[in-house]
Parts: structure tokens; sequence; C-alpha cells
């Protein structure tokens, strides 16, 4: 078996509030990221998902961020480089698809320019050669009339154009791992699909790895071999997409694919139109609760759940499972 | 039911129908005819006019007490419309029936009661407060708007609303960037409901939440639905959470409606060429529903 590309152990993220309050973003996530493979992080707005991906990229202010533990990609600790060789990870080995197209292009550049300056920054090559390239890469995306967006400016594209170009922004220097963050919530239904058939495809063609990160468990069937939940800063649990999709094990995950609205499209009742949901909120990363962070929203609860950390348990398959009353 | 684009040709034959409608015992809550907005804008390096035609003939029914999603892409019409309806705009043609009576051509009192009866709640709760109020002076601000009772009694009202929505009175003093996102959107609810409406137009009002705040927005809105007998303008992207909720689903498309079916046969049997492309962006759901089915 070949090595992984990415190795993150133990890796956490500090971030210091305005107020003095420490949030704790990330709190010792673990995981292997085959060459080529693709891992969904599926969590709610605040588990630290976005935290990951910074963490990836180095893209947290020293100030006041605090990143500890290790992410060996490629064999080497990213949490060690020096910037000026991180640098030159950055964008060619690694690389990030935002979530808002919009705010992550500049406005008054022509994208086609915005693309070359990933190459120009890593390879050397002539303004000539560049161009070719750059609309070789726009074909690549599924865009067509590649000339003409070449030399357009961000307003003058559709929110679906915009994120094909940021995608080919990230595949600019074939990198060995794109982190995608949300690239489709702000986009609509059709739009959607169409962008999430093309990292489908694009995966496939160039072997690159996906790290895809979202709220949403649907966007991730058929794009990525296995998940990871994360629930307040911890991955808390971890399967294939088949496993997670089908046979949810942790309470959370459970209550999260329950909440999908699912009896779309039948005559339905005022009974029927209630969803079944997890009460109450996610907890505040500052004032996390002791033991299980999910303790206070469970449904399966014990009394073991809020007096220890439910650290490394496993569920069946050797699966991470989290959890008090599932995993051992 | 398929709506026809009535042909242009024959505006007052439209009309009349509308008209014919009103008075009956049946008469729907909400009667959107023939409605048109276009927006004048100025090219900015070449000085040129254009008009761009947001709305273009919208016909669309609400029956009392139920749920019409309106869904179409991004840039269809569906916030033009929903902004004509709570009067936010001037359709430049085109009536807006409630309740039989023409929204459009009242004088400025009994317009200022009908706006009490349709309240928009926003996609984005966060922006749609004024950061220095507190939760409580946020609900109570319609009450003062319509010099709705003396001040205690707003108090007491925007106390109980807050109950309504399944926030604690405790609450009240927070500002409304303390709360987190779910509960800012109970907050928006709650205000939408101080006037005592009967349509509640939600813009997006769903989207962009966790599915865990989702759904318990949705169980609120139903329970609501249930104990107020309110009627529900639903406007998404999302059909899923669409075919969840409405009983009748309204395709937009250019600024027209382009079908508006029951939401089952919709589903089923899709008429428009574009009810059919908003269905088949929705296969990793219905796979997934499979799926799901354990």
């Amino acid at each position: 078996m070949t090595p992984p590309v990415l190795r993150v152990r133990d890796l956490t993220v500090n971030i210091r509030g305005k107020t003095g309050s420490v949030a704790r973003a990330v709190r010792g996530v673990r995981f292997d990221l085959g060459a080529g493979e693709a891992i969904g992080l599926l969590g709610e707005s605040g588990c630290g998902k976005t935290s990951i991906a910074l963490a990836l990229l180095r893209l947290h202010s020293p100030s006041t961020s605090l990143v500890a533990g290790s992410i060996e990609f490629q064999g080497r600790d990213l949490l060690r480089l020096k910037e000026n060789e991180m640098r030159k990870v950055r964008g060619a080995q690694l690389s990030m698809i935002s979530q808002e197209p919009g705010i992550a292009l500049n406005p008054v550049v022509q994208v086609g320019i915005q693309i070359g300056e990933v190459i120009r920054a890593h390879e050397h090559s002539t303004r000539k050669i560049r161009r070719k390239k750059v609309e070789a890469l726009l074909a690549e995306v599924g865009l067509s009339n590649t000339s003409r967006i070449y030399s357009a400016y961000p307003h003058q594209l559709s929110g679906g154009q915009k994120q094909r170009v940021v995608i080919a922004q990230a595949l600019a220097c074939k990198p060995a791992l794109v982190v995608a963050d949300e690239p489709t919530a702000s986009l609509d239904g059709p739009a959607q699909a169409k962008i999430l058939a093309l990292l489908r495809e694009l995966k496939q063609r160039m072997g690159t790895a996906l790290l895809f990160i979202t709220h949403n468990p649907v966007v991730l069937l058929g794009l990525v071999d296995r998940v990871l939940v994360m629930y307040a800063g911890r991955i808390v649990e971890e399967g294939t997409t088949e496993q997670i999709l089908n046979s949810p094990i942790h309470p959370y995950t459970k209550g999260l694919l329950a909440a999908l609205p699912k009896h779309f499209g039948v005559a339905s009742t005022t009974r029927s139109k209630y969803l079944q949901v997890i009460a109450g909120n996610p907890p505040n990363p500052a004032q996390l609760p002791s033991g299980c962070a999910f303790v206070s929203r469970c449904p399966e609860r014990q009394e073991v759940c809020s007096a220890a950390d439910p650290v490394s348990l496993h569920g069946p398959d050797n699966r991470i499972v989290e959890c008090f009353v599932h995993g051992s | 039911m398929v709506h026809e684009r009535p042909g242009r040709d024959s505006p007052t034959d439209d009309l009349r129908s509308c008209r014919s409608l009103a008075g009956a015992p049946t008469v729907p809550l909400l009667q959107v005819c023939g409605l048109s907005q276009s927006y004048v804008q100025v090219h900015p390096i070449s000085g040129k006019t254009f008009s761009v035609q947001a709305l273009d003939g919208v016909d669309l029914t609400v029956r009392r007490g139920s749920t019409v999603a309106l869904v179409g892409q991004s840039g269809s019409g569906k916030s033009t419309l929903a902004r004509c309806l709570i009067g936010a705009e001037k359709p430049s043609s085109g009536e807006i029936l409630f309740d039989g009576k023409d929204f459009l051509e009242l004088s400025r009192a009994e317009h200022a009661s009908i706006c009490k009866k349709i309240q928009l709640i926003f996609q984005d709760s966060a922006s749609a407060f004024n950061p220095r109020f507190t939760a409580a002076e946020i609900v109570e601000e319609p009450l003062q708007i319509h010099r709705l009772g003396c001040r205690a009694e707003q108090r007491e009202r925007g106390l109980f609303l807050m109950e309504q929505v399944g926030l604690q009175r405790e609450w009240s003093e927070k500002l409304a960037l303390e709360l987190s996102g779910g509960q800012r959107q109970r907050l928006a609810i709650a205000r939408a409901l101080a006037l005592q409406p009967e349509v509640l137009i939600l813009d997006e009002a769903l989207s962009g939440s966790d599915l865990s705040i989702q759904a318990q927005i949705v169980n609120l809105l139903v329970e609501l639905q249930d104990r107020h007998s309110l009627t529900y303008l639903l406007v998404t992207h999302d059909l899923a959470l669409a075919g969840h909720l409405a009983d009748e689903i309204a395709v937009m498309c250019h600024g027209r409606i382009v079908e508006q079916a029951r939401t089952s046969d919709l589903f089923t049997n899709p008429k428009h060429a574009e009810s059919r492309s908003l269905l088949a962006a929705l296969p990793v759901v219905q796979t997934e529903f499979a799926l799901l089915s354990l």
C-alpha cells in the first residue's frame, strides 16, 4: 500500500477571541488521506471544519491562533516548514477551493490573469505559454468560449462560472491534494449539481486527492470514498460513505440524517411534515461541557457520558465511533 | 393545474377572470394576476439605459391555510415577487388581490391594515435586525409602529411571542448578534407574528442554516401553521425542502410562473422543461433518499 498523501495527527487549533476567551476549534483530530482518495468532512457550522482546512494550508493568523500536532504532507510536517517553504507547497501541491468564489476572486483583475498568477508563482513560463495553459484549464473545468472567459472580470460571470474559475485556479499546478470548503454552498440546485459532477469527473481524470468539507450529507454521495463526521472539534464518527449514510452509529450522525427532509414529493398531512430534530444547539467552542460534547443533545446519553471524554473508541469493523454507548 | 402565460394582447380578459373570483366563497387568500415589474438600468460606461424585465406577467394563486413554494433558479424573479407582495415595491403592471381586494389600489390606511396581514421573513436574519436593539425591542417594534396597546401590553405581548417560538424570557435583553443562528431565525419569526398576520412569506428563510437547526425551524413553522392557520409562501431554491413542506409548488423561470401544481403531481409528472430541469438536479438527493430509507 502506498503511504498516505496526508497524515494528520493530534491536530488542535485554539483561537483567542476578542474578550480573551479561547475557542477550542479543533481538539485532537487524526486522519489519513491516500493518494487520489476523496474524503468528506461533514459537520455543522462552528464544529471546526474550516479550521482544519485553514490549518492544512497554514492560513491561521499566528497572532490569534495556536495550531499544534502534526500535518504530514508528502512526508514533510507542514507545521514545521518555514514560511518560504510553505509558500512553495501552497497552491502548487496543496490548494483550496473556497466557499464564496465571489470573494475569492479579485474583482478588478481578469480571471484568466488570476489563474495565470498561480502558475507564475510556481513555474518558470512565458506569458504566451501561461495563456495557453490557462485556456486549457478553463476548457478542462467545462467552460466553453475560453478566450472570452479568460479576459472576463468576475462580475461578468455567473455564480457557477466563477466557481469553475476558482476550481481551475486550484488545479492550475496539478496539486496532490485539493481542499474544497463548501464549494457549492452559494449555488442554486442545477448549478450545484453541475459543479458536483465536475468535481467527480476531475477527481477521476486527474487523480488528485480531495478533502471535501460540507454541512450537507447528500452532496457526499458518489463523490467521496470515506466520510469523517465532526462535532465540536472532534471526529466523532468515521466510515465509508455507504456506512455513514446507510448505517450511522453515532447518535449525532443518526440525528443529522434523520433531520433531512425525505418525504418530499408525496401528498403530506400536517403530522408527516414534522421532521425529527436534534434538540438544542451546538456547544460554544469556548465553553465546552465536560465529558462528551454532544451529551446535552443526545437521546441515548448515560451517566458515564458527562463524566469522561469518549476518546479513541471504536465501533464495529474498527470504525471510529466516539461514543460510550456504541463504541468500546 | 398548469398556468399558461396569458396572452399579452388580452390582459383585460385575464383581469376579468381574476375579479370574477373575488367575493366567491372559495376566494383564494392571495391572487396575483399578470404582475410585471421592470427595472431601468444605466450601463456604467456607455450611459445607455436598458430595462430588465424582472417579472413578466406572473399569475399565482395561494389558498388560505396552504403552503405554496415558489422555486426557481437564482435570478428567476422569486425575490422581486416577494417584495411586490409585501408592498416594498410597486409593480409596473398587473394586480395583487388579497382576500379579494386589490392590494395596489387601496388608500393609505387600508394599505397599512393589509400590510399587517402579510409579513416577510428574510434569508439572512443577522442583517435583518437593528444590531443595537435587544431581542425584546425587535419583537415589540412592529407593535409600536402600528400603535397597538400601551407600553406594558407591548412588552407582555413581546415576551409571549418569544415564548411561542421557543425563546426563553431571560434572553429578551440580549442583542440579536449575541444569539445563535437558529435563535435569530426564531426571533425573526416572532417579529413576523407580532401583528397576527395571515400570510408569511419566507424568502429563503430556511436555507443557509445547518440541518439540525433547519429541522427545528421547519417543525416550528408547521406547528405555528397548525395553531394559527397561517398561509405560507415559501421562496426557495431547495426543491427537497419545498417538496417536504409545500402543498403546491410554483416553478418560476425568467420572471414567469411556468407551472403551478400540487407537490405530488409536480414530482411525479412535471410538465414544463424548467420543472424537469430542477428535478433533474435533485437525483443526488433522491438516490440518497433511497439509501436513507433504512
